[in-house]
């Protein structure tokens, strides 16, 4: 019976364990898997990325030189990641907001034409 | 008059009960939704506090995707909970189905059978996620 | 004697996740139990022919969020083997860390669970609050809290720097003094006590005829853990089964609180033996072949069962995971029962529906 209202007195009157979360936010470790950014400037669209995602959640069209990412069925594995050839996609420690429409959920991107060398 | 409103309005926001239903993931959002209630996150501050009646709750968290056997009992729950009511969506596989899409049994996320009202993407999302989006929601109950 | 039959679930307080159990009850007594299935079943083993080899990592890590890391692991030994390729030493012991550490959330996350079972609402949070300095560690060397995603075939992705390693041992010095002191809480608290001992006894010859795994099976006598026969790192490391007598709910709580300080003793001892060098054997090849790996997961022995053709869709994958091995002994635990013990024998069993039905 004493033992569980000890740990419960310790409680009580030790340091508070609560995270305040919104009020006061905790920096995210460095090495956070919670988003991806995407550098359009670097990215040759060879579709490795698309071709190694296990959910389908990266469209890249040649034609149009777009790239999408569907936030909302990406699973955030980093497979695309490892497999890019040319490093355009990183993970970034702050996680993805909350939404209210399903419609909002793509990234989007237009690849700039590079010159020829 | 309107000072009656805008107690009733604070009030109102601040002593909601919720529910989470796990559906057909892997029940990783399920664990972090219980993370979110225990003492490191805390959803009682914000006076939320678990039930495990659909007919006392008004927030509903739905972790997991949708498939031919649960979309009825989803539904029926749903059914259950008097409006007003927030539905999050909690994960990937709620949003679409996430990793899982393709499976024979799997319909697509909770957003096929239930009007979900906001969308928290992860896998599994963060407490601090969950918190958000359900605060984010929190408007709904302001009318 | 009136008889009538009380259906609990697919929604219940006490069951994380959907499953029906039909309980026929003479008076207040269970007389006979029917589970009912396929709320969580996905047909992820047909994901095959839509996804590569590769990127089923991902989904067996995703069959169970409680034991994701060891999920992921086993898939990819058995890929392993298939290529005839070995991960280089320092991976073999990151992944032991790894999974170890899951290991200790997950039991962290049973022992939280069982105590809201019994109705002890503080010792759940108490435990949740020591089970988040684990996800803290976890999620600084891993990057996420629950589907770590360090597996790949041919090792790990992630590398455990000094720092990380010294901030796992810090960890793990704190969870094993704020464990030490809920001890006497489990173990010798009056209500506890009354709570679970001679709840849900399973005999030793019966548990062994029912083939149960896992916790369950230590509880009622029998030691035995496939961690014994050595994969990966575990060959290096010695260490003995944690095995309890008395079969009833008191017995497998306590395999399990003395399995976290094996998990701990393990982790200490595989990150001193941490070699340098390289984390990952990289391959070309497809897959041929069949094969039959088991690993030892939190809540048993799992068993992967693997057939591939040399191309990059497998032909097969089959899984059987240990939480459906115990489903029998459930059933078997159930009749005889008072009706307000059968959450807690239930949630004793660790009933994890998500792997029972894949
Ligand atoms: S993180 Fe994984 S799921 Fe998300 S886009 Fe990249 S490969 Fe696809
Ligand atoms: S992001 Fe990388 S992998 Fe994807 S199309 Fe661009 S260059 Fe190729
Ligand atoms: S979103 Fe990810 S963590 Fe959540 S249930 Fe689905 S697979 Fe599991």
């Amino acid at each position: 019976m004493t033992s569980m209202l000890k740990i419960l007195l310790k409680n009580g009157t030790g340091r508070y364990a609560t995270r305040l979360y919104p009020a006061e936010a905790r920096e995210p470790f460095a090495k956070n898997r919670a988003d991806l950014s995407f550098d359009p400037g670097c990215c040759r669209l060879c579709k490795t990325c698309s071709r190694k995602c296990p959910t389908g959640a990266i469209e890249v069209d040649k034609e149009n030189r777009t790239w999408k990412r569907d936030v909302f069925s990406c699973v955030f594995c980093g497979d695309c990641i490892e497999a890019c050839p040319k490093s355009c996609l990183s993970f970034v420690a702050r996680p993805p907001l909350p939404q209210k429409h399903h419609q909002q959920a793509v990234v989007y991107a237009t690849v700039p034409e590079r010159s020829k060398k | 008059m309107g000072m009656m409103k805008h107690l009733m309005v604070r009030s109102r926001r601040r002593s909601l009960w919720m529910m989470h239903f796990c559906l057909g993931g892997c029940n990783g959002c399920s664990i972090e939704i219980m993370a979110a209630l225990t003492p490191m996150y805390d959803l009682e501050r914000f006076g939320i506090l678990n039930t495990g009646n659909p007919k006392h709750t008004d927030v509903l968290l739905v972790g997991g995707s949708v498939n031919h056997r649960n979309r009825r009992t989803l539904k029926n729950l749903i059914d259950q909970i008097p409006a007003p009511r927030l539905i999050v969506a909690v994960g990937t596989c709620a949003l679409t189905g996430g990793i899982f899409n393709e499976a024979y049994n799997i319909i697509g996320g909770a957003n096929r059978v239930v009007d979900v009202d906001v969308y928290v993407p992860g896998c599994p999302p963060k407490p601090e996620a969950v918190i958000d989006g359900i605060l984010s929601g929190l408007d709904k109950f302001e009318q | 004697m009136t008889v009538s039959v009380i259906p609990v679930g697919p929604q219940h307080p006490v069951f994380l996740e959907p499953f029906q159990l039909k309980l026929v009850v003479e008076d207040e007594v269970v007389s006979e139990a029917l589970p009912r299935f396929g709320y969580v079943h996905r047909g992820l083993e047909a994901l095959v022919v839509s996804k590569d080899f590769r990127q089923m990592t991902r989904v067996a890590e995703r069959i169970c969020g409680i034991c994701s890391a060891i999920h992921g692991m086993t898939y990819c030994r058995a890929i392993e083997k298939l290529l005839g390729i070995t991960p280089p030493p320092r991976a073999q012991m990151l992944r032991l860390v790894w999974s170890e550490l899951h290991r200790m959330h997950s039991h962290l996350l049973w022992l939280g669970l069982f105590a809201e079972a019994m109705g002890f609402e503080s010792l759940f949070m108490q435990i949740f609050r020591i089970r988040e300095t684990v996800m803290d560690i976890l999620e600084q060397t891993t990057g996420n809290r629950v589907i770590i995603s360090v597996n790949v075939i041919g090792g790990v992705r992630r590398d455990l720097d000094a720092e990380g390693a010294d901030g796992i041992r810090r960890a793990l010095k704190k969870v094993a003094g704020d464990l030490e002191r809920i001890r006497p809480v489990l173990v010798d608290d009056y209500s506890v006590r009354k709570r679970t001992e001679e709840k849900g006894i399973l005999a030793k010859e019966r548990a062994y005829e029912l083939g149960a795994v896992g916790p369950v099976l230590r509880a009622s006598g029998i030691s035995q853990d496939i961690r014994r026969t050595g994969y990966g790192a575990y060959g290096e490391l010695d260490f003995e089964p944690v095995v309890e007598s008395g079969g009833d709910c008191q017995a497998r709580c306590k395999v399990r609180y003395r399995e976290l300080f094996q998990s701990m003793d393990l982790i200490r001892s595989g990150l001193d033996r941490l070699s340098d060098g390289e984390i990952q054997t990289k391959s070309k090849e497809k897959p041929e072949g069949e094969i039959l790996v088991r690993s030892e997961q939190p809540r048993g022995e799992v068993v992967y069962y693997i057939r591939a053709d040399g191309s990059k869709h497998l032909q097969r994958l089959r899984i059987r995971t240990p939480t459906f091995a115990n489903m029998a002994a459930l059933m078997d635990l159930l009749p005889g029962l008072d009706l307000a013990d059968v959450p807690l024998v239930t949630l004793s069993l660790d009933p994890c529906i998500a792997c029972t039905e894949r």
